[in-house]
């Protein structure tokens, strides 16, 4: 039941109504159905949801260093390939990448960091 | 170091290729019970591979001392999803987990290399000998040749069993079912005809694919020996998908056995495939299918399992000469429960090969081994696929044994019987003990056609049904000592001309001349 309220509150959100308006709505809903109970169950789903459609729908650089400057020439090179230039994109640190940058833009992945390269290598080499 | 490994890092080094190329990726959106949910892909096809990073949040370290590459199957294509079945284990597929499109479907290496080997359902070797490194790959999933393409079926593959290659021969490029309850000896009758296709010569013999479908490890091993100590695992390949692995190894196993088949078929070959058993594969379409929340229909079964078996034995074909004159014979087997040959797994099967071996449990139990009903079994082919030889010698012994079917009823009024009634019924409980045959014991076809030729031309008047298996042994041991020349004629001429006709009439005088203690006068 509360991942049925996550989905209309969050999809109301993205509708276009304002967080606190779709919040106090809600409440009332709850209060009015004797669920209120679930109140802090559906928050908890409702921001996974809006995280996960925000991580799906735009675009993410993965980096294994906080100063990522020297890659910002190639990364928007890719953002161009990929056809998301003026698009903002959301930074993620990964220090297992070792260097390098792997970026996701919907449901396409360039991925120019070291361990892929380097998994790729060893993946044929041990074939 | 080797310097072979230096020298082979340094080209994949040299020829290392780093510029940016944009990949199709979705992510895992749930996963449970061996099947993935991924949201993206977007443009994935069905049946397609996918690759699962399972390197994701893992050091380089840590990556590479695992070095699992998991692949999934799609098989699925929903609204905003496809649902993958995952070739392996599952517990590794995270939510979140970043899953890329191979772009190719799925297949299997195939190849000279793979002769001799047990591989599983991907083709990836299982029998400790090294991996195979196979130069080609073939579809699993594969358009069956047209009718164009085809020849008609004309050519025997013997089995070894006397019962089935004088009364229901099998055909290079048929389709015959083996069908029975437990227990009754489907898997011996198939074992039995591997075995046999050591008989012949190298150039026409075929290659055997034995497909394990949901087997015990235990049973496939010691297949794996009794096949190896006949000599007979040179040239035969084992597929196993054991009753351990996930459903979707055991739903691709017969696929990549027919695929491995194919290959061979198309080098202008013989090839014999064995799926071991078709019921096991049903059952295990099922799981997947209701896994993948496809609608389930009769007794819960997807509504196109009978496309399933359909498309699978499709592809057992005799080619053309144009094409190269190769063929694949199947012999799906299939377990029934109580001998409900009326089952709805069992009909379908029935409906698309081209005939069936019944074997009961009844007749096992009565010590008629193999249990086979030839009353009820039938082939489909018919004597197109039978030796000259083997034509002249088993029409008498059909007939025989139909007239011994029709009397059996009376037996229990046998001192209310007429004597010529009397002698049918001994005639016929003679072919009978005739017939039987020990397991792993298949019997070359020169040799069949002389002991049924010695049945009807007198070799066992006289005698007691219980002497008659004795009678045959040292009947084919006084050929094989003393008249050699008899069992090469037939074997090379697959004959049986008049000559030969009659130096075996003088063998079967000299024979019961010299054995008098197996004869009574009755």
């Amino acid at each position: 039941m509360k991942n049925v309220y996550a989905t209309a509150l969050v999809e109301n959100i993205l509708a276009g109504v304002s967080p606190e308006t779709a919040l106090a709505n809600l409440k009332m809903l709850l209060q009015s159905r004797g669920h209120s109970r679930l109140w802090s169950q559906i928050l908890k789903t409702a921001k996974r949801e809006l995280v996960n459609k925000l991580e799906r729908t735009s675009p993410q650089v993965v980096v294994a260093d906080a100063d990522h400057k020297h890659l910002d020439v190639a990364i928007k090179e890719a953002l161009t390939l990929l056809g998301a230039t003026d698009e903002s994109y959301l930074v993620k640190i990964d220090k297992t990448l070792g260097g390098g940058f792997s970026l996701r833009v919907r449901g396409q992945l360039i991925d120019k960091s070291y361990k892929r390269t380097l998994i790729n290598l060893y993946e044929k080499i041990t074939k | 170091m080797s310097t072979v490994i230096i020298d082979r890092i340094k080209k994949e080094i040299e020829s290392l290729n780093v510029t940016a190329k944009p990949e199709e990726v979705g992510v895992v959106v749930s996963v449970g019970d061996g099947v993935a949910e991924i949201e993206g892909l977007e443009k994935a096809q069905m049946m397609e591979m996918v690759l699962f990073e399972t390197s994701g949040g893992e050091s380089l370290e840590t990556a590479m001392k695992r070095s699992v590459v998991l692949f999934g199957l799609v098989l699925n294509l929903e609204e905003d999803t496809v649902k993958v079945v995952v070739l392996g284990e599952s517990s590794l597929v995270k939510e979140g987990m970043v899953v890329r499109r191979t772009g190719k479907l799925l297949s299997v290496p195939v190849g000279e290399e793979i002769v001799g080997r047990v591989v599983n359902a991907l083709g990836e070797a299982i029998d400790g000998k090294g991996t195979i490194t196979a130069k080609k790959n073939m579809p699993i999933e594969r358009v069956a040749y047209g009718v164009m393409d085809r020849s008609s079926v004309n050519e025997p593959i013997h089995t070894g069993v006397k019962a089935i290659d004088s009364m229901i021969p099998i055909g290079r490029g048929q389709r015959e079912l083996i069908i029975g309850d437990r227990g009754t000896g489907k898997t011996t009758i198939a074992i039995d005809t591997i075995i046999n296709q050591k008989y012949e010569p190298k150039d026409k013999r075929p290659i055997c694919i034995y497909v394990a479908i949901g087997q015990k490890r235990s049973k496939t091993a010691s297949i794996m020996a009794k096949l190896e100590a006949a000599g007979a695992l040179e040239y035969t390949v084992i597929v196993a998908a054991s009753a351990a692995e996930a459903s979707p190894m055991l739903f691709l196993a017969p696929f990549s056995g027919v695929a491995i088949g194919e290959y061979f078929m198309e080098q202008g070959k013989d090839v014999l495939v064995v799926f071991d058993d078709l019921s096991k594969h049903a059952v295990a379409y099922r799981q997947m299918s209701l896994l993948l929340r496809r609608p389930p229909g009769r007794e819960a079964y997807p509504g196109d399992i009978f496309y399933l078996h359909s498309r699978l034995l499709e592809r057992s074909a005799k080619l053309s000469k144009e094409l190269g004159g190769g063929s694949i014979t199947a012999l799906p087997i299939i377990e029934t429960q109580e001998g409900d040959v009326a089952a709805y797994i069992p009909t379908n099967v029935i409906s698309i090969t081209d005939g069936q071996i019944f074997l009961e449990t009844d007749l096992f139990n009565k010590g008629i081994r193999p249990a086979l009903n030839v009353g009820i079994s039938v082939s489909r082919v018919g004597s197109s696929a039978q030796t000259k030889a083997m034509k002249k010698v088993s029409g008498k012994i059909r007939l025989e044994l139909a007239q011994f079917r029709e009397l059996e009823a009376f037996m229990q009024f046998a001192s209310d019987l007429d004597e010529d009634t009397k002698k049918r019924i001994e005639s016929g409980r003679r072919y009978v003990e005739l017939l039987k045959q020990a397991q792993g014991n298949p019997m070359p076809f020169y040799k069949q056609v002389a002991s049924i030729y010695g049945a009807n031309n007198g070799l066992l008047a006289g005698a007691e049904a219980n002497n008659v298996r004795l009678i045959e042994e040292s009947f084919l041991a006084f050929l094989e000592r003393d008249r050699p020349e008899i069992l090469t004629t037939i074997e090379t001429g697959r004959d049986l001309t008049e000559d030969t006709s009659g130096q075996l009439n003088v063998a079967i005088a000299d024979f019961k001349e010299a054995h008098k203690q197996y004869y009574n006068q009755f």
